[in-house]
């Protein structure tokens, strides 16, 4: 990491000196204009072999190159002069800037992957004090998942919101939930009529409980209103969001129809000892204020061939988790030999969640 | 001039790079290493081969191996022949049996399903004997629409993971035999925050 810096920062003077006796014309000491300015007039990538624009790199990464280099080194300076400064205190800084300027990860290579796990595991470290281990794992070939909730059996207990909250890491501090569970009176079927507030000995009689989370919609509505394409479908069917590329814009939690998405409104605390350490780079990870969040079908667990933590949590085997393309999977049977439906199934958007009764 | 500000602010740079080289990440410890594979096989879980269903197309299936975790099993050290107590009991009245309330089956008695010739496993109504970790087939003599969603896989709890080998929770895991109903208690706590329905 840090030679890799060194390295973007040897390039960036090199190409200084390529400019050879114009230096002085740069002039201001605007390090980061001075690069910039120099090569768009000189073409300066063709005199030297070292030059920033030998290599393929995108605005983003050109950008960061030139003010990570120049701030890196800035901050350098202060290290060195202060003697105050923590030596965690500089790498957290260097490792900031690299992950600022990183690329979306779906344009990531297997090793552009690597790094930025590497760094997100060591700025963990630093800000918590512990180790976490953070996956970029594809998806499994063959694999769709599909889920289904059986409405006889829960009895609204709610052991699968604790069991979210702790393995996704959720925000304490506004404790948020990706799971709501329905009290509703039975036979109504009007998800507004219910009640998830509930607090009284459950189940309450003449009342039955059904739960909503992200339903992993085939044609998901809010992957497509997104502006910068910081959230899309995964090929096991699981809508993932790169919360270092959200910008916070919303849209998406205003095209859900099933209020499926959560927003950071604040910077997400979670105490030190209760960080799930298993953690995924497109599910449990730390995440940040202002940046969108949702149920990934626990995509840390998933992939592993494990069950979602709320399905694992489940005391009355009221959910059901598999592979949809495998026809002898607990799913498939169910889908086959169940009356099952879908919340709003009109809109077309084809949730990958059904729910079903005894 | 600004050349030589260049050089100095590199060199300076160079030295806290290199002081930085120590700090480099170091693999997790293994214990949060994950061995899916291990996961998947349910290492550590005793689970037996199911016998009379089958799972979705056809497929064998095993069961949660129970009686390991019943506190008075085998029943045989207590009762070696048959309904005759050979120890002498405790005072508690568990060793009795006086602390199970026999809700279930209704209009039962304990012979409707143990077997009182051999205390350690539990009787069909045609007399075959079953063991216990083999509960699920006398269960199946009544519940039999649940028995087939529990081969299934629409009724119960699988074990481990959604791949992989197929282990499925025993009845008696999740439903007390004597009063199966699942009991009113209290939920865990719920969103404070009025966010849907009417509330919203």
């Amino acid at each position: 990491m840090a030679g890799q810096i060194s390295e973007k920062l040897f390039n960036f003077f090199n190409l200084g000196r390529a400019e050879g006796g114009d230096a002085a014309g740069c002039g201001g000491g605007d390090a980061g204009g001075c690069g910039s300015g120099g090569c768009s007039s000189g073409g300066c990538g063709s005199d030297s072999s070292h030059s920033v624009l030998d290599k393929q790199v995108g605005r983003r990464g050109a950008l960061g190159m030139l003010f990570g280099g120049a701030a890196a080194g800035a901050s350098a300076v202060k290290a060195q002069a202060s003697v105050l400064s923590e030596e965690s205190e500089k790498e957290q800084k260097l490792l900031e800037w690299e992950e600022y300027f990183k690329g979306n990860f779906r344009l990531m290579s297997a090793e552009e992957k690597a790094q930025t796990v590497e760094r997100l595991t060591s700025l963990a470290r630093i800000k918590s004090g512990r180790n976490v281990h953070i996956k970029a794992s594809d998806a499994n070939e063959g694999v769709l998942y599909g889920y289904a909730f059986n409405i006889s059996k829960c009895k609204g207990y709610r052991e699968c919101v604790k069991a979210c909250v702790q393995e996704n890491n959720l925000d304490r501090n506004t404790e948020m939930q990706y799971i709501r569970i329905f009290e509703m009176k039975n036979g109504e079927m009007n998800l507004e009529e219910g009640d998830t507030e509930f607090h009284h000995q459950v189940p309450a009689a003449g009342h039955f409980y059904i739960g909503t989370q992200c339903f992993q919609c085939a044609d998901p509505p809010c992957t497509k209103v997104c502006p910068v394409g910081a959230t899309w479908q995964e090929p096991d069917g699981i809508t993932v969001v790169d919360y270092d590329w959200c910008i916070g814009c919303r849209y998406c939690q205003a095209a859900c129809p099933y209020w499926a998405r959560r927003f950071n409104w604040s910077e997400p605390e979670v105490p030190a000892e209760e960080v799930n350490p298993n953690q995924h780079y497109l599910g449990n990870r730390a995440r940040k204020k202002g940046v969108m969040e949702k149920c990934t079908f626990c995509i840390q667990r998933s992939r592993e061939g494990r069950l979602p933590a709320c399905a694992e949590a489940c005391p009355t085997g009221a959910r059901i988790f598999g592979n949809l393309l495998d026809p002898n999977s607990d799913i498939r049977y169910v889908l086959a030999h169940k009356k099952v439906f879908r919340l709003k199934e009109d809109l077309g958007t084809e949730p990958k969640f059904w729910y079903f009764m005894d | 001039m600004v050349f030589s500000h260049m050089v100095l602010l590199l060199v300076m740079w160079l030295l806290a790079a290199c002081s930085g080289v120590t700090n480099e990440a170091s693999s997790p410890p293994v214990s949060l290493e994950v061995n899916s594979l291990e996961l998947r096989l349910l290492k550590d879980v005793d689970a037996l081969a199911v016998e009379g269903f089958s799972g979705p197309g056809g497929t064998a299936f095993e069961v949660h191996v129970r009686s390991g975790q019943i506190g008075q099993y085998p029943c045989s050290s207590c009762h070696a022949q048959g309904l005759v107590r050979e120890k002498k009991p405790q005072a508690d009245r568990r060793w009795t049996h006086q602390n199970i309330r026999p809700l279930h089956p209704v209009e039962g008695r304990c012979a409707t399903c143990h077997n009182y010739g051999d205390l350690n496993e539990l009787v069909l109504e045609d007399g075959r004997s079953v063991a216990l970790d083999h509960a699920y087939q006398l269960c199946a003599r009544c519940h039999f629409q649940e028995a087939e969603d529990w081969a299934g896989g629409a009724h119960g709890k699988r074990m481990g993971g959604w791949a992989g080998r197929r282990v499925v929770m025993n009845c008696t895991d999740c439903h007390d035999p004597h009063a199966p109903a699942f009991a009113q208690r209290m939920p865990l706590s719920g969103p404070r925050v009025p966010r849907t329905g009417k509330a919203h």
